[in-house]
This record gives C-alpha cells, structure tokens and sequence, in this order.
C-alpha cells in the first residue's frame, strides 16, 4: 500500500506547487496592475490579460494531477493497489509539472508584470508585452508535456 | 528810488569805503565761484565715469543673482543668505573743499570674529557656483558704491554752495554796488548842489554888501 | 532590516509607470522657453498636470507656491505607495537639514525664520521647538551630536558657513549609513555618486575662491567612489592635473566639458547642467526595472529636476533672460 501513498505525494506536488507558482506569480502581476489601474481606470481589460497568463501552470499542474488520479482509480472507487515502486515512478512524473510549473510561473509573472509597465506607456503595443510572458510558457509547456506523455504510456 | 541818507561829506566817504569793500568781496566770491565751479566740474566728470561703471557692473551682477537664483529653489537661496560674514565699519570724516564740508569715508571690512568663511556665508550642497560667481562680483563693487555715495554727496553739497555764492556775487554786482554807486552820486550831486547853492548865496550876500556901501 | 523584497515594490511600479507618463517632456518645456511672455509660460504649464494648481495662482510670481506644493505632494503619494516608508523618509532627510540651517542661522540672528520648506520628516513646529529648547534627542544620533557640535562651537567662531558644512556633512552620511543599513547597491550607489559630483564642484569652487586646501579638507564630503585623499592631494596642482586622474573614471567628459565651458564663459552653468544628467542617467535604471525602489527613487529625481526646469523658466521668463541662456542650464529629463 505504500505505493498509493506516493502516488498521492505525486498529486499533491503537481497541484500544490504549480498552483503556488502561478498564485504567487498572478498576485505579483496583479499587484502591478492594481498600481496602474489607480492612476489611470481604463487600463482594466488590458491588465487583466496579462494578470491571467501565469495561471496556466497551475491548470497543467491540475490536469496532471487528475490524471494521476484517473490512473489510479480514485474516481471509480476501486483504488488499485500499487508497488512503491510503481508509486514512486508515478511521483516522479509528476515532478517536471510540479518543479517547472512553480518556477515558470513565477517568472511569467514577473515577465508580465514589466509588460504592465509597458503597456502604460504604449498601450498599443499590448501584443508585444503578452508575447513576452508567453515566452515563458513555452516551458511550462513542455514540462506538462513530459509529465502526462510518462503517466499515459508508462 | 528814493535814497533816504544824510548828504554829507562824511557820509560819502563812507559809502566810499563800502563801495570798495562790496568790490572787493564782489571779486573774492567771484574767485571763490569760479574754483568752485572748477572743483564741481572735475567732481561731476569722476562722478559720472564712476556711475557708468557701477551701473554696468551692477547690471551684470544683477544678471549672475538672476541665474543663481533661476537654478536654486528661494528657501535655500534664502538659507545660503540669510546669515553674512562680513561687517562693514564705516566712519565719515569732513574734508574741506573752498570751505565746504564733504564727507570723506573711510572703511573697515570685519569678517567673522574667529571663523574663516571668506564673503562665502554658505556652504556647498544645495548651493550653485553662479552664486559664488554674483557674490564676488557684489563684493568687489562695494567699496566703489561706498566711494560713489561719498561723491554724489560732495557733488551735491558744492552745487549748494556754488548756487549760495552765485546769488551772493548777484547780490552784490547787481543789487549792492549799483546802489552805492547811485548814493554815491547822489551825494555828491547833493554835495555840489549846496556848494552852488552857497556859492550862489555868498555872490548875493557880496553883491547887497556892495549895495550899501 | 535590510530593503523590502523587490517583488513587494510591484504596486508602487505600476503605479509609477502611469505617474510617469505625466512628466513634461522636452517639447512642453521648450514651447514654455519659446513662450513670448512669464504668463504664455504658465499658461502652457496650465494644460499640463499642474492645471489645477496653477489655476489657483494668483501672480506668476508665485510660482514658487506650485512648485513647493507639487513636491510636497510627490513625496506623500511615493510614501503611501512603497512598501517601505523609510526609504522615502530618506529622501526627505535633505530637507530636515535645510529647515535646522534656516532654524539655527534665523535662532543666532535672533529673527523669526520664515520660508522653511515642509517637505521634511519632522514637522516644521517640532523642529523650531527643537532649535529653542536646542534639545535635539529625538533626531538621528549623528545629526544630534553635530547639532551639538554646532550650538558649542557657533558662539565662538560666528562662522554660519560652519554651520552648513558641518549639517551637509553629517546628511551625507547619515544617508550612506542608512543605503548600508538598507544594503542597497543602488541607493549607495546613488549617493555616492552624488558624493562625488558634490566634490568635484566643491574642488573647482574652493579653487576660485583662493582658498587652501585645508579649508577644502573641510568641504568635501567622504564617502564617494573617488578616493578623498587623492582630491585633495590633487588640490594644490593645477585645474588640468583633475582631468588627467579623472580621464579613466565615468566623470569624465563631464569634468572636460564642464571645466572647459566654465574656463570660456566664466559660468558653472554648463558643469552643473550635466552633474544634474550624469544622475539622471544613473536613475534612469528605474524606467526599466518593473520591480524594486529604483522606479520610485527615479520618478522622485525626475519630479525634482521637472521642478527645477519649470523654475529655471518662469524665472527666466519672468525676468526677460535670453532663451539660450535658459537652454544652457535646462536639465535632461527623465523620460
């Protein structure tokens, strides 16, 4: 049964740390637009874009925990009973989610808070301040890639 | 006009005397006048080149403030100011010119009893060198403004006197010496007059003195 | 306590960044110096941000009031804003200073100061109370021992020259002691720097005045990126041998031009005017950090050379100063 256990530890890091990162990373561009917004309202819609751009790694994160939980069988109430080591293949799946997802997070929120600056300035190239938060997301990307391609076909 | 004197010989004589005594005051003032007005034209002539050039230097001390005070905000213009090191001790003195009293200056600048802060009251943080710039200039100015106070007041004092002395020579060539003059030939027309009236008088006394005899 | 984490200046930046916008640009302040009168002038100040306020003016010779109150105000809004209100209490030191000079010179003059600048940390009632009862235990420790210092040592001397050195001395220091306490590069960086471009102007300024170098050992202020000894030492040789210690640092264009312009049309104007850019240059950092002090130090540096330029204008303008003579001495701005 300690298999289960892991498994479970692998849920939690990939939805636990990826949903910090993209909170932390949300709040700090938040924080970012909430300045601006006082000194100048319309700006709302704009800002809140880029607010929502580091959330994503928190739904990659959520994704690959449901999916760690369909494998297991939580939702068909036959939990399979698993080896540590099956278990502990499963945490380690989970990983490149959980540790790349908090960091890219963070880092897109940084990325997108400057763009708030930069759209204060040139609220017409807005384009140009999201593609430089997006960039980021290119990781965040990759790694839930990994995570999912090792939990579906392992 | 009439002369109300006694036609006398004596009073001749001394209407005589005064008459020499007005000329001769009458010339005296008029030398006094004229080195006056020789004094005066030289005083004006410095005055003048000494104001032109304080004039301009003021101008351009006044520009070099303008721009001290265009680059700092005026409170700390203000503080930079608002305490100065120097004292000026000034002490008039009389100088006489043809009996006139002008002042004569003369003056002492004291800096700060044991400090070594220069004309510089400030120090130099906030301060603007164009500040340094218009204050040495206005320092190097004031002994001229003292110098040129001293002289507007000479100026001024010898062109009262001047205008003094030109109503006195007036006085006496016009008013003074005429009138003598003119008493003076009024007595002694008087004085003719009764010398032919008793001339006159005696021929008659003579002629009825021969009658009788 | 060290400098508040970067990401916690988020808010204060974006706010910044839309603060920013507002600044005058080049082309408002040179339509002001192409103004034909002080009152085109303001009027094209009227449609800036300062619209209410010059509104509210009664004489263009007032301007002062606009200006004071346009600081006043940047101050307050850059408080409420930081995360950390002692770094812009900071900021404000410098003008504490300035009203104890005003306090004690107005106290041993025995006048009633007036035209002190409310833009202090301690309020202007406190601080007079402060200068009469000369009770000086609720200011920092440095500034309270030279405040001492000074109510010992001024009624020997009378020397109000002192005075400044001795309170411009102990700001400097006080505010490198706090950018250590801080541990902030760029703060000590930034006073450092200012440090600096103080003493270089102290150098050139002490020179013309034929003072010695013992009287310039007074002057300059420790602390900055140039080692003193080697100024001062420096002193006593001519004005070129500065350019030649100087060729390798930053400083130096600025001392060649500065020099220069000064040595040929006998004004600092032009040596000041870039000592204001070189720290804009340095600040101007700020425009692109999207975290951390640096926006806010930045936008205060460029409300107070915005303050500057506006001043530097009306009182040309009010005074019929020629535009170039304006242009010369207008700052770089921050945008």
């Amino acid at each position: 049964m300690e298999g289960i256990v892991l498994a479970l530890l692998g849920v939690a890091l990939a939805v636990g740390l990826s949903g910090i990162g993209s909170a932390i990373g949300v709040g700090l561009v938040g924080e970012s637009a909430a300045g601006l917004v006082t000194e100048d309202p319309d700006k709302f819609g704009q800002t809140l874009l880029l607010q929502a751009l580091p959330m994503t790694q928190g739904i990659y994160g959520l994704l690959t925990g449901l999916v760690i939980m369909i494998n297991l069988g939580i939702f068909t109430g036959e939990v399979a009973s698993l080896t540590v080591t099956e278990g502990l293949s499963m945490l380690m799946a989970s990983l490149p989610v959980a540790l790349v997802g908090f960091l890219s997070a963070i880092a897109q929120g940084r990325a997108a808070a400057a763009g708030i600056g930069l759209i204060a300035k040139r609220p017409e190239e807005m384009g140009k301040a999201i593609t430089f938060a997006v960039m980021v997301e290119t990781f965040a990307v990759f790694s839930v890639l990994v995570s999912l391609l090792l939990l579906l076909f392992m | 006009m009439e002369i109300r004197v006694n036609p006398t010989r004596m009073e001749l004589n001394r209407l005589k005397k005064r008459l020499s005594m007005a000329r001769r005051g009458h010339k005296l003032l008029k030398d006094k006048q004229d080195e006056l007005i020789r004094q005066f034209i030289l005083l004006v002539r410095k005055n003048k080149e000494l104001r032109e050039r304080i004039e301009q230097e003021l101008a351009g001390a006044f520009a070099e403030f303008l721009l001290a005070r265009a680059v700092m905000p005026l409170e700390v213009l203000e503080e930079a100011l608002m305490y100065p090191t120097r004292d000026f001790a000034l002490s008039v003195h009389k100088q006489n010119i043809m009996s006139v009293y002008v002042p004569r200056f003369s003056w002492q600048e004291k800096t700060a009893e044991q400090g070594d802060a220069g004309i510089y009251p400030y120090g130099f943080v906030d301060t603007s060198a164009e500040l340094d710039i218009s204050i040495e200039t206005l320092s190097g100015i004031m002994p001229e403004l003292l110098e040129l106070a001293q002289l507007e007041k000479a100026v001024e004092l010898l062109a009262a006197e001047i205008e003094k002395t030109r109503r006195r020579v007036n006085a006496l060539e016009h008013v003074l010496i005429p009138k003598i003059e003119e008493t003076i030939r009024y007595i002694a027309m008087k004085l003719d007059e009764n010398e032919r009236g008793a001339l006159t008088r005696l021929m008659k006394i003579k002629d009825v003195v021969r009658a009788k005899t | 306590m060290t400098l508040a984490r970067d990401t916690s200046f988020a808010y204060a930046v974006g706010r910044i960044r839309a603060l920013e916008t507002r600044l005058l640009d080049r082309s408002k302040l040179e339509r002001m110096i192409d103004a034909a009168s002080a009152d085109e002038a303001i009027k094209i100040l009227a449609e800036t941000d300062y619209g209410s306020a010059v509104a509210e003016l009664a004489a263009v010779h007032d301007f002062e009031e606009i200006l004071q109150r346009e600081m006043a105000l940047t101050l307050a809004e850059l408080e409420k804003m930081s995360p950390q209100k002692d770094l812009i209490a900071l900021m404000r030191l410098r003008y504490d200073v300035l009203n104890l000079k005003i306090l004690l010179k107005a106290k041993y003059l025995q006048v009633k100061a007036e035209l002190l600048l409310p833009l202090g940390t301690v309020p202007l009632s406190t601080l007079q109370a402060m200068v009469d009862e000369e009770r000086f235990r609720d200011l920092p420790g440095p500034l309270r021992s030279a405040l001492d210092r000074i109510m010992e040592e001024f009624p020997l001397t009378r020397d109000p020259q002192m005075i400044d050195l001795a309170l411009d001395r102990v700001l400097f220091e006080q505010l490198m002691a706090e950018a250590a306490r801080l541990q902030s590069p760029f703060l000590k960086g930034l006073f450092a720097r200012q440090i600096d471009l103080i003493n270089l102007k102290t150098f050139i300024r002490v020179k013309r005045m034929e003072r010695d170098r013992d009287f310039f050992k007074k002057a300059v202020l420790p602390g900055g990126r140039l080692p003193l000894d080697r100024l001062i030492s420096l002193f006593d040789e001519p004005l070129d041998a500065l350019h030649g210690q100087l060729s390798r640092t930053d400083y130096a264009t600025l001392i060649e031009e500065g020099v220069r312009g000064w040595m040929e049309k006998g004004s600092s104007a032009l040596l000041e005017k870039l000592a204001d850019d070189y720290i804009t240059t340095y600040l101007q950092r700020g425009k692109r950090s999207a975290f951390g002090p640096e926006p806010l130090i930045g936008y205060l540096w460029a409300k107070e050379i915005e303050v500057k330029n506006i001043r530097l204008i009306l009182v040309g303008k009010i005074n019929k100063l020629s535009a170039d003579a304006i242009r010369e001495r207008l700052r770089d701005v921050y945008l």
